[in-house]
């Protein structure tokens, strides 16, 4: 099991923000990160790597410490057997895609019949010999998570993987990571925003709030009992008034809602954000 | 017509010019990513040659190389080494008096490409060593190849390093630039013009090959915040 007891600073859009993190993540589970843009999801992942460090405490795997600040122990991020899928993830520009695949996957023979299968099953056996500056943003991320996969990781951490992913992929996508964690004991950490994704992906979820843990526990404890909170949204546009008008009409995805209007006026064509609490469904304005 | 200046001078740029690529990329690479305290001292004594008279370079390296204080006289009675009216002598100056120009571009164009390259590369496993020749490198090859030109160029174009260090000696020390002032002096306007002509037209010709190649301009200043 891997654990992190850390605090950190961060200085973010919003001003400077402390980080006090206690989290645990176990293998063959996918373990989500959720909670408001800028809170420091992204950065619990890079200290998980190795990428950052944090101001104090301690980050250990079965009992192998990665990173103790008073021991001045921080194991580089090349033997933490990783794989990592950036938000904003690069290819290495001057490799094709099948070049980008056999560097990360650094002469393993089982990585070649891997390799073959993911670009099938993605859809992406045809451009193997692309180069990076002609693939779009989508296919780009869908090989950056096949270099992930096929190095065999131990810990798989994904920043927002499926942003900029048609829905049929990302259906795949999300198969063949959880059928990886499951079989591989890997442990993944999801960062995310979409509930779908925390439905369909998430084993156990954490929520941070002002720098703290602000829930934990698996995704349908938390939604029956409230401890979310109001940090899970879906994201949907406004599409007319329901009800009596006292709804407003919301497309999400492909699907129809009615939620209870507010006080404040939404546009037709206005993207809105659907906060979902026990109990509670609440429209809010894009920021 | 002697030709010795010009094969000399071209051995010069050639020389340095490779030295250079190997010690300016490592310096290059230190600069753009060490988190070293006195950093920026570094960075400042490497630009100097940039804004310094060649000739206050000149004269320090010839003192510095002379017999006459310590350093000078390790290298010649300890090391045999004479660094002063020789061809080793001028390729050390002229290593010194083109440093930013090879520096510059590459470690600006290594503190421009996205650190998720390097992050990501190290999340495969490679080491910096790899990430660096495999990743960093094969992506900045126009300012590599900037870093070259200028160097050899500027090596080529020197006169006030070269004459304060090395002289005027035939086939050791008297490049081209110094061939041409010495046939102004004796008013040789022919020889003068013959040396100036044939020089201007091969700069010319590899300025414009590069800007041909390269579809940037030339810059050798960094322009990146350090990542």
């Amino acid at each position: 099991m891997l654990q992190l007891k850390v605090n950190k600073k961060l200085q973010l859009p919003d001003g400077l923000t402390s980080l006090d993190l206690e989290m645990e993540f176990r293998p063959g589970k996918v373990t989500g990160i959720s909670g408001d843009s800028g809170v420091g999801k992204t950065s619990v992942l890079r200290m998980l790597a190795g990428l950052s460090e944090p101001d104090n405490g301690t980050i250990s795997n079965d009992g192998n410490v990665w990173f103790n600040k008073t021991e001045r122990q921080n194991l580089i991020p090349q033997k933490r057997g990783l794989g990592f899928v950036f938000q904003d993830h690069q290819l290495f520009p001057n490799m094709s895609v099948i070049g980008n695949l056999r560097y990360a996957a650094n002469g393993d023979k089982n990585a070649v019949d891997k390799t073959t299968y993911y670009l099938d099953r993605f859809g992406l056996s045809d451009f193997k010999n692309s180069m990076p500056n002609s693939l779009s943003t989508g296919q780009k991320k869908r090989v950056a998570i096949i270099g992930a996969l096929i190095t065999n990781p131990k810990l798989l951490l994904l920043d927002e993987p499926f942003a900029a992913l048609d829905e049929k992929i990302v259906k795949i996508i999300q198969d063949e990571i959880l059928n990886y964690t499951k079989e591989s004991l890997c442990i993944t950490v999801l960062v995310t925003h979409e509930i779908a994704e925390i439905f369909k992906m998430v084993d156990y979820l954490y929520t941070i709030k002002s720098g703290k843990i602000y829930s934990r526990g698996t995704p349908s404890g938390l939604f029956t009992s409230g401890a979310s909170g109001n940090t899970l949204s879906i994201a949907g546009i406004v599409v007319g008034n329901g009800g009596d008008n006292d709804h407003v009409k919301v497309l999400v995805n492909d699907q129809l809602l009615e939620v209870p209007r507010t006080s404040e006026t939404f546009e037709i064509g206005e993207k809105i954000l659907v906060n979902l609490g026990a109990g509670k469904i609440e429209i809010m304005r894009q920021k | 017509m002697d030709w010795g200046p010009f094969y000399l001078t071209f051995k010069l740029a050639l020389v340095t010019t490779l030295i250079l690529l190997v010690v300016g990329v490592a310096i290059a690479n230190w600069l753009a990513f060490s988190r070293f305290k006195f950093k920026s001292v570094a960075e400042t004594l490497i630009t100097m040659p940039l804004v310094l008279p060649p000739s206050v370079l000149g004269f320090y390296l010839l003192v510095a190389f002379g017999p006459q204080y310590a350093f000078g006289k390790f290298l010649i009675e300890t090391l045999h080494v004479n660094l002063v009216f020789t061809f080793s002598g001028l390729v050390v100056a002229s290593i010194l008096y083109s440093l930013p120009f090879m520096v510059q571009p590459i470690q600006s164009a290594l503190q421009n490409l996205p650190a998720t390259l390097r992050e990501t590369s190290y999340t495969l496993g490679k080491s910096k060593l790899e990430t660096f020749f495999r990743v960093l490198l094969p992506n900045i090859k126009p300012s590599i190849l900037t870093g070259i030109v200028l160097s050899f160029t500027h090596t080529i174009g020197e006169f006030g390093v070269v004459l304060m260090i090395g002289g005027s000696i035939p086939d050791q020390t008297k490049v081209v630039s110094i061939a041409i002032y010495e046939e102004v002096e004796a008013l040789n306007y022919d020889t003068a013009h013959f040396y100036a002509f044939i020089l201007f037209a091969i700069t010319f010709s590899i300025l414009l090959l590069v800007y041909s190649l390269n579809k940037k301009p030339i810059t050798f200043f960094a322009t990146a915040k350090s990542k």
